[in-house]
């Protein structure tokens, strides 16, 4: 079902229509809002961390309040804010891209949004319930998150938490594939999705198939906390193990979720400084594809150490996922290849993303070997390694998305000058952050401790590590200062300021309510850009 | 065919193929039974995507296909805007910290969710 004609409700202002809103653009803007916030208060518990490890010794916070913060601090950078600005920024760009006036579902897709904070609320309560929050990381493996090791209501607020979270992001998945589905303007094939929608797209295939197996498990756990039940319970032959499978069923196709949309900012962004067509888009469609199903077949390589999976087949199907991901970085790679480079914000960006996430990527491949895996299973090695794929990858095309499509947003730049000096403190705050990780990591420091022995010798790449996340922090808030300076001054850039490629650079910005005023024809991949160079021009 | 049963029908043969190999390697049936649900899933929605793809191609498969084609197919109104989401997905909230603190306060969550999940479905008519 082509579409190209919808009544537009008349624009109003004010904060009601911003709470009843079912525009998606709006719900979008939420979304990338309500998620940002989330990560400034998940990054204020990663300082109080860090300067609890700064050095050897008690310095900040207690241990269990240590514990409820790496639970909560993981929580929230996972479920709170990387996934969903990635389903923000699909809710704002995936119709634009494709030539629809909103998505197939509005009401649901307010209705997502609403249930995301309503998961948000129930999680952060748990500070405040006796007990505190839950302390059992981000994973809640039982028996540790069972009756007996946590007793308080902290796990249980937790548990719904995320089972709303997981509500909404079920529901923006079919979102999304009913809109690109069938809500495509004429003219824009399949194979003419830009790539950032085809990995909206594929994200949310993975969310459909890897979401309720993880409501499963918390209702299940939640069952044996309340009802007295013994799924997990070894002593009444229920399996601690059987938890570790429904969760990572989800936990490791969520590590895609959170990347493969920022594949698909960094796919759009390359090709638009570089002056040239995106290099090899079939294969990276396809290579996209490759992630996800690969993605499915991975989960048990967290449970190496069980010695109760089949190590073999999950290391084999790791080390199968570097191939397409190397396909990408061959595209990206052969995009920039003789192009009129050009180094704006959300290129530094993006290509601070691509040499993160390599880093991230290799160290991944080295932890998908069950002998090293052994050797730094729950050690900061881990944790680094984890930080390069999704802090380093993840965040940075966050940041990249959010440099290049703010005039989408508000029809103005952010300032250029704050835009860099915020890359490069981050850039050097992040590598000076997480890479001492490395090494105390293969020096045998466990991750999730409050305090260690000043005899260990972790104490100088741990004091590096503090100062590091403190420059990391200080590049985030330069961040906040450009928005805010930037929509105070209100310096209006025209609805194309970079000579962008796809659909929805041939609206203006903002976009009006139903999105376009007139469609262009739809003949490449790279709509806007065949707008404004008729083939004749370029012929 | 088109391109979104394609993706799908090979995206179920890939969830039942891993499932068989996933079984003769590891003889362990959880994950089996992960895969093989996928692939059925994902089968389901194959046939659901078949099923609407009979008949002409639409514009928006057409690579030739212009804008002025699909005009006149209106989707009416868009809906501008609802309160309800709001209610739903508060009574949800409660219907949960319900089963933790009470009956009481789950049945409030109830009756908030279920009247805004009433008025949702009145909405959309």
């Amino acid at each position: 079902m082509a579409v190209t004609t919808a009544e537009a409700a008349p624009a109003r202002g004010g904060l009601v229509t911003w709470v009843t809103t079912t525009d998606h653009k709006r719900i979008g803007v939420l979304y990338m809002v309500t998620a940002f916030v989330f990560f400034l208060l998940g990054g204020l518990m990663a300082l109080v961390m860090r300067t609890e490890l700064a050095e050897p010794g008690r310095q900040v916070v207690s241990p269990q309040l240590y514990n409820q913060l790496f639970t909560v601090h993981g929580t929230i950078m996972i479920f709170l804010f990387v996934a969903p600005f990635a389903l923000g920024l699909g809710n704002y760009l995936l119709p634009l891209q494709v030539g629809a006036p909103d998505m197939a579902f509005p009401r649901m897709n307010a209705l997502s949004y609403w249930l995301l904070l309503a998961g948000g609320v129930a999680i952060l309560a748990g500070f405040g319930t006796f007990g505190g929050a839950a302390a059992t990381g981000w994973t809640g493996y039982p028996p540790l998150s069972g009756p007996r090791y946590s007793p308080g209501a902290g796990v249980d607020l937790w548990l719904f938490g995320l089972m709303l979270t997981s509500a909404s992001s079920i529901m923006t998945a079919v979102n999304f594939l009913a809109t690109a589905f069938l809500f495509r303007a004429p003219g824009m094939t399949m194979w003419r999705v830009p790539l950032f929608t085809w990995t909206s797209i594929v994200t949310a295939l993975i969310i459909l198939v890897s979401f309720p197996p993880l409501s499963v498990a918390f209702s299940f756990l939640f069952v044996d906390r309340r009802f007295g039940g013994h799924f997990f319970d070894p002593a009444f032959g229920g399996s601690p193990l059987l938890y570790q499978h429904l969760f990572w069923f989800l936990g490791h196709p969520e590590v895609y979720v959170m990347i493969l949309p920022f594949f698909g900012v960094i796919s759009e962004i390359l090709p638009v400084f570089s002056r040239k067509p995106l290099f090899g888009y079939t294969g990276l469609v396809l290579a996209t594809l490759g992630i996800a199903g690969l993605s499915m077949g991975v989960w048990a390589h967290h449970m190496f150490t069980t010695g109760a999976v089949s190590n073999p087949f999950f290391s084999i199907m790791s080390f199968l996922i570097a191939v397409p991901t190397g396909i990408k970085f061959f595209n990206w790679i052969g995009t920039m290849w003789r192009g009129q480079l050009s180094f704006p914000t959300p290129m530094l960006f993006a290509l601070g993303f691509m040499l993160n996430f390599l880093i991230g990527g290799v160290t991944g491949v080295m932890v998908a070997s069950p002998p090293v895996d052994f050797h730094v299973h729950d050690t900061q090695f881990v944790v680094a390694h984890f930080h390069y794929t999704i802090m380093g990858g993840s965040v940075f095309g966050v940041f990249a998305a959010l440099h290049f499509w703010f005039p989408k947003f508000t029809g103005v730049l952010l300032r250029e000058r704050l835009g860099r000096f915020s890359f490069w403190l981050m850039m050097v705050g992040f590598n000076v952050t997480f890479w001492p990780l490395f090494v105390v990591g293969l020096r045998g420091m466990p991750r999730r401790i409050v305090d260690y022995d000043a005899a260990a010798g972790w104490g100088g790449p741990n004091l590096l590590a503090t100062a590091g996340s403190f420059l990391l922090a200080l590049g985030v808030v330069v961040v906040v200062v450009n928005i805010v300076v930037s929509l105070r001054r209100k310096e209006f850039v025209g609805d194309d300021p970079w000579g962008a490629n796809s659909l929805e650079w041939a609206t203006t910005s903002p976009p009006p309510h139903h999105n376009f005023e007139s469609l262009p024809p739809i003949r490449s991949e790279r709509p806007a850009f065949d707008m404004r160079h008729p083939s004749e021009e370029r012929a | 065919m088109r391109t979104a049963t394609k993706v799908l029908l090979a995206s179920a043969a890939f969830g039942a193929v891993i499932a068989a190999i996933y079984w003769f390697v590891a003889y362990e049936i959880a994950g089996t039974i992960f895969l093989a649900a996928m692939g059925a899933s994902l089968l389901l929605a194959a046939a659901f995507a078949a099923r609407g793809a009979r008949g002409d191609v639409p514009p928006e498969d057409r690579p030739e296909a212009l804008p002025a084609e699909a005009a006149g197919e209106r989707v009416g109104p868009l809906p501008d805007g609802s309160v309800w989401p709001v209610f739903l997905a508060a009574g949800s909230l409660l219907l949960a910290a319900g089963l933790i603190y009470g009956v009481w306060l789950a049945a409030i969550g109830g009756l908030i969710a279920g009247a805004a999940v009433i008025a949702m479905t009145r909405e959309g008519r």
